[in-house]
């Protein structure tokens, strides 16, 4: 092999592990998968958004980056005098009403760490929707993932 | 003496020898039953284009259990029984044979069938029938006749004139949700109701005329009845928090749904006559997805109440509950089969959703589908099939499976997802 | 049925006579069946043939040892009898079990249940045959109270009409398939 061929080989190697197609060898390209139906994700931001705090899968507490977050989150509510609406979600696995209870689970939570944080109730409305309004489309992680939230509107 | 010694060994030892053999027979054949529908001869001035024998042949094949036999391959065409050779039809290896012919009735949109079906294999007439139907549902009396046949032949009513109700979610041109009804061949599929927001858990009433479901207009879940065929629409009382998972009783006289007004979701029993709520299960866990019993004495729901989601039956007279499903971790969405002995539902294993059912009373679970993210399972009211939502590709389908597992087909959807199947009750009477 | 067999045997049971005085039941006698049924009902007549007919041919003076050694040879006689007849009563359930089965494979083969049969469902019919396998009669015995599943095993007997290869002796047809009950009772 010559050293030319050598340097391609490096390169390719190289490039197959940052991902890039700069180098044009016969080589599969990676790409993205792409869902058969190009579907639009429920878009949250319909109304100004608060913040948005991220869940395990079938779990409901908050981490502790969540908890932070919430603290803060309550400052801001609070100094506003705002209202929030708290949209608790779910990823599409399991079925759709035991999802509608944990998507209340979620909401509750935030609420509940809100309150504590001197939110009065009275401010608050929760509503869960479940599986029903995913931002994300797509039967994997990655779009799961950003589907497990709650979300804290201002009203 | 020695003779006579002899001749009672004889008949004694004959007798114990001619005993009377017995030879069980435990099982036979799973090639489906093949009938001949002969095209059905219109005693009529303008015969409708449709034809009978179509769609006779499609409502009987549609889950597998029968073959029918295309015109073309018929070597007689017989009109009455004094026409029928019986020879031709068992060289096809035809079980059943349908005669019919079709005139009009008492005015313009009355068609009249007169059909007869006949036994092949033992060469007798099983049953005749006169079915009397509008020339502009022509299919509908196709449907009647099938359930007939179907009826004859094995015992268990026909789902021919059965529909099925589902979620149709479309992005394009923008987000819409509608509640759908069609027939159970896919015929005069319409929206009964649509909005921008969520729909979800549509239950057909007992009698076949309403549907509940939730609705997230108002911007919370709520339950609403409607009318199918008027259009009549009412909301049940509205709660705190979660309304939802709506499930008729087999009375009609109450729906059984989960309300989460007291801090948690639990089940509640609505009374239809004065509007008001009972609770009945008081659990710090997550109580949803109820189902009644076919004789209305008991309500199978899913709880997590030990840790994980899992099926309890509740006594709905006494208020006790037991958990019935002990294998696995996610256990969910159960419906009683129309038996009332087993529950179909969906089950988790190695992470992936499976729709099994399960005998009550042996506790034996048999996963029926080897798709991996199936929901919502419906049951035909015959028992024989199931529905239920999947997906296909990141698309939501509707899929069917036969209670045996043998069978498997896909629903056509329309565009956009489908999800949420509910399969009606009887509609029409078509016993005897 | 017995005595009209008892009869037919009467005529017979002078050939076994002599048969049997010749030597002892070799196991290949085994083989003619209607000789056989013969045999085994003969039991106390052919040991009174043996009693009577000493085996031993030169005389030999009555001592105690010849009384002795003739209960030993008597001995061996009922022993090898009674394997004859074990052997034959195996392979007589033998046979009758492989007839069995030819026709309990020919009629699953036909029978196509319905939809709504279910554990615990029995139905009983009566099949009389002729001896070329050929049904004759169907006689319904036991309903199952479902109309749609006595149906379908009335359909499936219908259906085979003539049972093939049942190539058995005359006596194990008429003793046990010229009239025998199919009994339908799913296990699913």
């Amino acid at each position: 092999m010559s050293l030319f061929d050598q340097f391609l080989v490096m390169a390719a190697i190289i490039c197959s592990f940052s991902g890039c197609a700069a180098i044009s060898m016969d080589r599969a390209v990676e790409a993205e998968t792409v869902s058969a139906v190009a579907e639009p994700g429920y878009s949250d931001s319909d109304s100004p958004v608060g913040g948005t705090i991220y869940f395990d899968y079938d779990k409901y507490n908050l981490s502790a980056s969540a908890v932070s977050e919430i603290r803060d989150l309550a400052k801001s509510i609070k100094s506003n005098s705002s209202k929030v609406r708290i949209e608790g979600h779910c990823d599409e696995r399991g079925t759709r009403e035991y999802n509608l209870a944990l998507g209340e689970r979620r909401a509750n939570a935030v609420s509940e760490l809100l309150q504590v944080n001197g939110v009065p109730s009275s401010s608050i409305t929760t509503v869960s929707y479940g599986e029903e309004r995913p931002v994300a489309y797509g039967s994997n992680e990655s779009s799961w993932s950003k589907n497990r939230r709650a979300v804290v509107k201002l009203l | 003496m020695i003779l006579r010694i002899l001749t009672s060994l004889f008949i004694i030892y004959s007798s114990f020898l001619s005993s009377d053999l017995r030879i069980e027979i435990t099982k036979g054949i799973e090639d489906p039953i093949r009938i001949a529908i002969v095209p059905i001869a219109w005693n009529l001035e303008n015969p409708p284009r449709e034809y009978l024998h179509q769609i006779i042949s499609s409502d009987l094949e549609s889950f597998g259990e029968f073959v029918s036999l295309s015109p073309k391959e018929m070597l007689s065409l017989p009109n009455s029984e004094q026409e029928i050779f019986y020879r031709d039809w068992k060289l096809l290896d035809v079980d059943y044979l349908v005669l019919g012919t079709a005139s009009g009735g008492e005015n313009a949109q009355e068609i009249v069938v007169n059909f007869s079906l006949f036994n092949v294999t033992r060469e007798r007439l099983m049953k005749r029938s006169i079915s009397v139907g509008s020339a502009s549902y022509l299919n509908a009396l196709a449907h009647i006749i099938s359930d007939r046949i179907y009826n004859e032949i094995n015992g268990l009513p026909g789902i021919s004139s059965t529909k099925i109700s589902y979620i149709n979610q479309n992005s394009l041109p923008e987000l819409k949700y509608f509640l759908r009804v069609a027939d159970i061949d896919g015929r005069n599929d319409s929206s009964i109701f649509s909005s921008s927001e969520p729909l979800m858990s549509p239950s057909w009433s007992s009698d076949g005329k309403r549907l509940a479901y939730v609705s997230f207009e108002e911007g919370t879940s709520r339950i609403f009845i409607q009318e199918i065929y008027t259009g009549k629409r009412k909301g049940l009382k509205l709660e705190r928090g979660i309304n939802s998972s709506p499930n008729w009783s087999p009375s009609d006289k109450y729906l059984a749904a989960v309300l989460s007004k007291e801090g948690n979701p639990d089940i509640f029993r609505y009374d239809l006559e004065n509007d008001k709520w009972k609770q009945l299960t008081d659990h710090f866990g997550i109580d949803t997805e109820p189902d009644w019993s076919p004789d209305g004495r008991k309500i199978i729901f899913t709880s997590n109440r030990s840790g994980s989601p899992q099926i309890y039956e509740m006594n709905v007279s006494n208020k006790k509950i037991r958990r019935k499903t002990f294998e696995g971790t996610y256990n969910a969405r159960a419906r009683y089969t129309p038996d009332g002995k087993s529950f179909v539902f969906v089950h988790r294993r190695d992470g992936l959703f499976h729709i099994a059912v399960q005998n009550l009373r042996t506790g034996k679970l048999q996963i029926l589908t080897d798709t991996t993210l199936d929901e919502s399972p419906t049951i035909s009211p015959n028992g024989k099939v199931i529905i239920y939502a999947t997906k296909d590709k990141e698309k939501d389908i509707l899929a069917g499976i036969s209670i045996d597992g043998k069978t498997r087909f896909i629903l056509p959807t329309n565009s956009g997802g489908v999800r949420e199947p509910s399969w009606s009750p009887l509609l029409v009477s078509t016993g005897n | 049925m017995g005595l009209v067999l008892s009869f037919a045997n009467f005529f017979q049971i002078d050939n076994l006579y002599s048969l049997n005085k010749i030597e002892p039941m070799p196991a290949y006698l085994v083989f003619e069946k209607p000789q056989v049924l013969k045999k085994i009902a003969n039991k106390k007549a052919v040991k009174k043939q043996i009693y009577e007919e000493p085996v031993i041919a030169s005389p030999i003076p009555e001592t105690a040892d010849t009384r002795a050694e003739l209960e030993n040879i008597k001995m061996e006689k009922d022993l090898l009898l009674k394997e004859i007849i074990n052997n034959e009563t195996k392979s007589f359930v033998e046979e009758i079990s492989f007839f069995s089965n030819l026709i309990r494979d020919q009629v699953i083969m036909n029978w196509k249940q319905p939809s709504s049969a279910q554990k615990g469902m029995t139905v009983e019919i009566l099949i009389t045959l002729v001896p070329t396998g050929e049904i004759i009669q169907v006689n319904l015995t036991k309903s199952s109270g479902n109309q749609a599943f006595d149906n379908s095993a009335l359909n499936a007997v219908q259906k085979v009409s003539k049972f093939e290869n049942l190539d058995m002796g005359r006596k194990l047809f008429d003793n046990h398939f010229r009239k025998f009950t199919l009994v339908f009772n799913p296990e699913n």
